[in-house]
């Protein structure tokens, strides 16, 4: 069944871009349709991969002693399938009235297409081998959509290849490893080494991030939203499979180390970590609010590798309702930034404000979202870094829980950021005719925020399913009740918290309505008290409020080396030393070349005498 | 019905070498007709290819050996065509066939001397399928002679001003059949016969000797099969070149030259010292990508990348064991993808990847047909050459010959980095450039589409690929 999906998503691909070719948004949202079938499908599975540990759907063919396109279900995959196929399935809503700014739309949606094959791939690949032909698959075809996006796509595209690459080549040595047969734990060590820098590179954990500033920023913005979203929590599920499914604790048990944890498992947690502090230090001295969010998304997940390696019941279903947490409020930030672009056309922060007047659902979407981000109740956030928090402070892991916390507290920093500079403050004159973005685009940041709200007020409903997935992998799983969440130190009900949260929201409300009103004046008219003078070549723009936000934090921070500029320092320098042997082998004087070969004449020749008699 | 195929083989080579001397004729009668009977002579010869192979595929042959005269050599000549090698002459023959239409009907095809270069292409095609057939070493050096001087005319054909690359490439080549000789005269004085396969071989020899003798053949045999160090030639030779120059020196003659060697290396049993061969053949494949990586011209870059093609077989060859068997398969695919790849280049007929710039509505066909040829290259999934790729990987890893396979994935990791940076230069412009073109249809661009069609359908229905190459283990090489 699942290839019978597969092949007609192939050929519905073409059928898709030939509509989009006519017409982009009909094209779009058949494509949106055909994703929310595919959706719908693997939704109404749940009874049956409740019911049944495994499905398996049997493979296509053997070719090479691999089994080729094999798929399995379980919940797990349903799991991960069900937010990726979501994520898509949002972003292509959007699409429908909010491509208009990438230029190749019929293109676009071609190879959206691609990413949701492979994302049924992906996830529901029975073996190694069918899994890392549908990562490939999605690794060129969202380099292609990379390279449609802003002027420096072509290069932040061939970056992301590069680096994808790395981590493919990283997982086919693992996967040959495996299949191979592994009989020394030292051996299941190097193997998991190789998985897990394939799941850093693509999940964007320091240090292997690099890739995703450029790429995230420069990329189509919808793309943005879905590579954030969702794509990057390929890396997750690679961690995922080699932390908890095979797992890492129980294989390695030799290198135990600290907490009942081995010293890989360790290593790991403070890497995510050092992941969560490193992104959100980035992510507060930007000034692109793509790169921004790109930045949060290195940050998050740091959240994720920390509460998968960790391990323990709460961390890793923290870990896992992470997974989906972080697709909706990137999806969230993401898309209303997508919003905020397709009426500025740009993403600069200094060069906008004011807008939660004119685009107010596009800003309710953008806070909750980032109170998602910042983990605070009653949003689905709070949940999963709560969850983390508990595992933390009932084994009192000190480092760790700075990092956590750090990381929550610093995300206030940088998500405020946009919030102030774009929605809040002064509107620049230019966007006085700023309108509310269509009702397609509105409709997914709808979704988002309900989303976001309900799975705060009841976790119930997600971690259930997670509870599911942690009996698979056997670990104990997590108990909840409709209205509570049972933790070792603890029992929380979310429910309670959100009527306290809603009691203060319409006491507030209550209050703003019998405060006396306000009177409105116009803000052009005293902006800069009228005073722009021209000799200082001063612009309205260097008043903004926005530019050099956080300019004393960003001067303690500033010596600190930065990672990027050393790779790409490298790369040039690598480069350069190859151009150099180029020049000496192909492009010198033929007499060189010449010479060479007489001397390798001589060479033979004397060997030849010498040894044959 | 076996007579007549026993005669079979020999056509492919007369016929294209007899032309080629009566070329000035024809160009006495019509000055278009040389160019006219080498595309009647590549069909001749294509047909006479297919026969073979369905004669194999269809009577359970396994092996056509054909002796002219009933000399033994050097006085005649002896022809060997297994299942393999009849797969490899359909493969080179309807290739040149489909070349045939470019030598006639592209545009961008001029060179100075128009009949000179028809008897190049006539020797070209003589001395390919007589290196893929013969069976004994004397004619081996015979024909690589030819292929050098068809070789020369070729790359000298096709310049303007300059004749840097070609005059590289002559003392590559004069240096190179001179080791063959030496090579060729001590394995008759160590065997007593000029026989490649036969019942005595350097097997018996000392250690030394045949490393020798190894080294020798791999020198000769090198230049054209375009192993390191012989490949000075390859940047000054490809960037000028033409489709047909191109085509004929990327997939051609190094097909020919490179299968010529494997069938010396296995018949004499020449891999004595692994390490020093795959030291050589690891070598061309990273020098190889990387040049191919830093190269401007795409025509260079696919030279090169050509280049690293002959260097990971070649590694692939001497590693042996289960790799070994993959190493037609991934042959075929390669050249395959490579031939879809020249034609595209030379229809879209741009060749500074910085001009491209999202011209590919200059030819709509051909740069689809170059994504296609360009990933499976680059073995990207859900194309043929990701099967090949991955079966050969695997067998390499399983082996464990984890150095070659380390070097393997990072020299491929530099040649999906230029593919994708062609693929995504053509397809999409830079912000802020406006490209005007207006897509004109070209009938030439069927060529490359025909052959990616293939791709396609190897991709989705990579056990055709198996099931052949479960038949192409029977014959033997």
């Amino acid at each position: 069944m699942i290839s019978n999906i597969i092949v007609a998503l192939f050929v519905a691909s073409f059928f898709i871009y030939l509509l989009s070719k006519v017409d982009l948004k009909i094209g779009t949202a058949t494509l949106a349709v055909i994703i929310l079938g595919v959706l719908y499908y693997f939704a109404r599975l749940y009874p049956q991969v409740a019911s049944d540990l495994n499905i398996k759907y049997g493979s296509l063919f053997t070719l090479f002693g691999f089994q080729f396109f094999s798929f399995t279900l379980a919940m797990y995959k349903w799991y991960f399938v069900i937010i990726g196929l979501s994520a898509v399935a949002l972003a292509s809503i959007f699409a429908i009235s909010g491509n208009t700014d990438i230029k190749y739309g019929p293109s676009f949606n071609f190879f959206l297409t691609y990413i949701v094959i492979s994302i049924i791939g992906v996830f529901l690949a029975g073996n190694f081998i069918t899994l890392y032909i549908f990562w490939e698959l999605m690794t060129w075809t969202s380099f292609f959509i990379v390279s449609m996006g802003k002027k420096d796509a072509k290069k932040a595209a061939l970056i992301y290849l590069f680096l994808s690459m790395i981590a493919a080549y990283f997982m086919l040595s693992g996967i040959f490893m495996i299949e191979k047969g592994l009989k020394t734990e030292k051996g299941y060590l190097w193997a998991m080494i190789y998985f897990i820098i394939a799941a850093f590179i693509k999940g964007g954990i320091y240090p292997l991030h690099i890739w995703l500033r450029p790429t995230h920023g420069n990329a189509p913005n919808i793309f943005s939203s879905i590579l954030s979203g969702f794509l990057i929590k390929y890396g997750s599920y690679i961690l995922f499979i080699v932390l908890l499914l095979f797992p890492t604790t129980n294989v390695l048990k030799h290198y135990k180390f600290f907490n009942n944890l081995t010293a890989f498992n360790y290593t790991l947690a403070l890497l995510g970590g050092f992941s969560i502090i490193a992104g959100t230090l980035a992510a507060i001295m930007q000034d692109d609010v793509k790169y921004l969010i790109a930045f949060s998304s290195v940050s998050h997940a740091g959240y994720i590798l920390l509460g998968l390696a960790y391990g323990g019941t709460f961390a890793t279903a923290g870990g896992l309702m992470h997974i989906m947490v972080h697709m909706l409020t990137a999806l969230g930030m993401f898309l209303s930034i997508a919003a905020v672009y397709s009426v500025t056309h740009t993403t600069k922060m200094s060069e906008m404000g004011g807008l939660v007047k004119k685009m107010p659902i596009t800003f309710l979407t953008y806070l909750i979202s980032i109170i998602s981000v910042a983990g605070i109740p009653p949003m689905a956030g709070f949940i999963s870094k709560w969850l983390i928090y508990q595992e933390l402070i009932s084994k009192g892991d000190v480092i760790l829980g700075f990092a956590a916390f750090f990381g929550s507290i610093g995300s206030f920093m940088y998500v405020f950021r946009p919030l102030a500079t774009i929605f809040l403050g002064q509107l620049p004159a230019k966007y006085k005719d700023a309108k509310e973005v269509s009702v397609w685009m509105q409709i997914p940041m709808y979704i988002i925020m309900v989303a976001t709200i309900f799975f705060g007020v009841f976790p119930h409903y997600i971690l259930q399913v997670i509870a599911q997935i942690q009996k698979y992998v056997g670990i104990k799983p997590i108990k909840t009740s409709m209205t509570s969440i049972y933790t070792s130190l603890t029992s929380l009900s979310p429910t309670t918290i959100n009527l306290l949260f809603a009691g203060g929201f319409v006491i507030a409300f209550i209050l703003y309505f019998l405060h006396t009103k306000t009177t409105k004046v116009e803000q052009w008219e005293n902006y800069t008290a009228g005073e722009i003078v021209p000799e200082l070549q001063t612009t309205p723009e260097i008043y903004h409020y926005a530019k050099n936000y956080y300019r004393p934090f960003e001067r303690m921070f500033r010596k600190v080396p930065s990672l990027e500029r050393w790779f790409y320092d490298s790369v040039f320098n690598i480069k350069r030393f190859f151009e150099y042997i180029k020049g000496i082998l192909f492009e010198s004087n033929t007499t060189v070349l010449i010479w060479l070969s007489m001397l390798s004449i001589l060479t033979i020749v004397i060997v030849y005498f010498i040894k044959l008699f | 019905m076996r007579g007549f195929l026993n005669q079979i083989p020999i056509l492919l080579v007369a016929i294209p070498l007899a032309f080629a001397f009566l070329i000035p004729l024809f160009k006495l009668m019509s000055k278009k007709l040389p160019k006219f009977i080498v595309l009647l002579i590549a069909l001749f010869n294509a047909s006479i290819a297919i026969y073979m192979a369905l004669a194999f595929k269809n009577n359970g042959l396994n092996i056509i050996k054909y002796q002219i005269g009933n000399f033994i050599p050097p006085f005649g000549i002896e022809f060997q065509v297994t299942f393999v090698s009849s797969m490899f002459l359909l493969l080179i023959n309807s290739i040149i066939f489909l070349l045939g239409f470019y030598y006639i009907w592209d545009k961008n095809f001029t060179v100075k001397d128009n009949y000179g270069y028809a008897i190049g292409f006539l020797g070209a095609i003589a001395s390919s399928n007589a290196l893929i057939m013969s069976n004994d070493l004397f004619n081996i050096f015979v024909f690589f002679e030819i292929a050098t001087i068809s070789a020369l005319i070729i790359a000298t054909s096709d310049r303007k001003k300059g004749y840097l690359g070609s005059f590289n490439y002559l003392i590559y080549t004069a240096i190179g059949s001179v080791f063959l000789l030496i090579a060729i005269l001590s394995v008759y004085s160590h065997n007593g016969t000029l026989y490649l396969f036969d019942s005595v071989s350097l097997a018996t020899a000392s250690k030394n000797f045949v490393l020798v003798i190894g080294l020798l053949f791999f020198i000769a045999l090198g230049v054209e099969a375009k192993l390191f160090p012989f490949t000075g030639w390859i940047p000054h030779v490809y960037g000028g070149s033409t489709s047909v120059s191109a085509m004929l020196f990327s997939v051609i003659l190094a097909t020919s030259s490179l299968y010529v060697s494997f069938k010396i290396f296995i018949a004499q049993h020449l891999v004595s010292s692994q390490t020093l061969f795959l030291v050589f053949a690891l070598t061309t494949l990273f020098i190889g990508e990387i040049s191919a990586y830093l190269s401007k011209d795409i025509r260079v870059t696919f030279g090169f990348s050509s280049m690293a093609q002959s260097g990971v077989l070649f590694a692939a060859f001497i590693l042996g064991g289960n790799v070994a068997k993959y190493v037609i398969p991934q042959f075929f695919i390669i050249m395959l993808s490579k031939s879809i790849i020249f034609f595209s280049i030379f229809n879209i007929g741009e060749y500074k990847i910085d001009n491209l710039n999202g011209k590919y509505k200059k030819d709509l066909i051909s740069s689809l047909t170059l994504a296609v040829g360009g990933l499976s290259l680059a073995g990207m999934p859900l194309l043929a050459g990701f099967w090949t790729k991955i079966g050969m990987l695997k067998a390499i890893f399983y082996d464990n010959h984890y150095i070659v396979f380390s070097i393997i994935l990072l020299s491929s990791l530099f040649e999906v980095f230029y593919i994708f940076k062609i693929l995504q230069r053509l397809y999409f412009k830079n912000v802020g450039e406006e490209v005007n073109l207006k897509y004109k249809f070209k009938a030439l661009s069927l060529i490359p589409l025909i052959l990616s069609l293939i791709v396609l359908a190897l991709g989705i229905y990579p056990q055709f690929i198996n099931q052949m190459f479960n038949l192409l283990l029977k014959g033997g090489i």
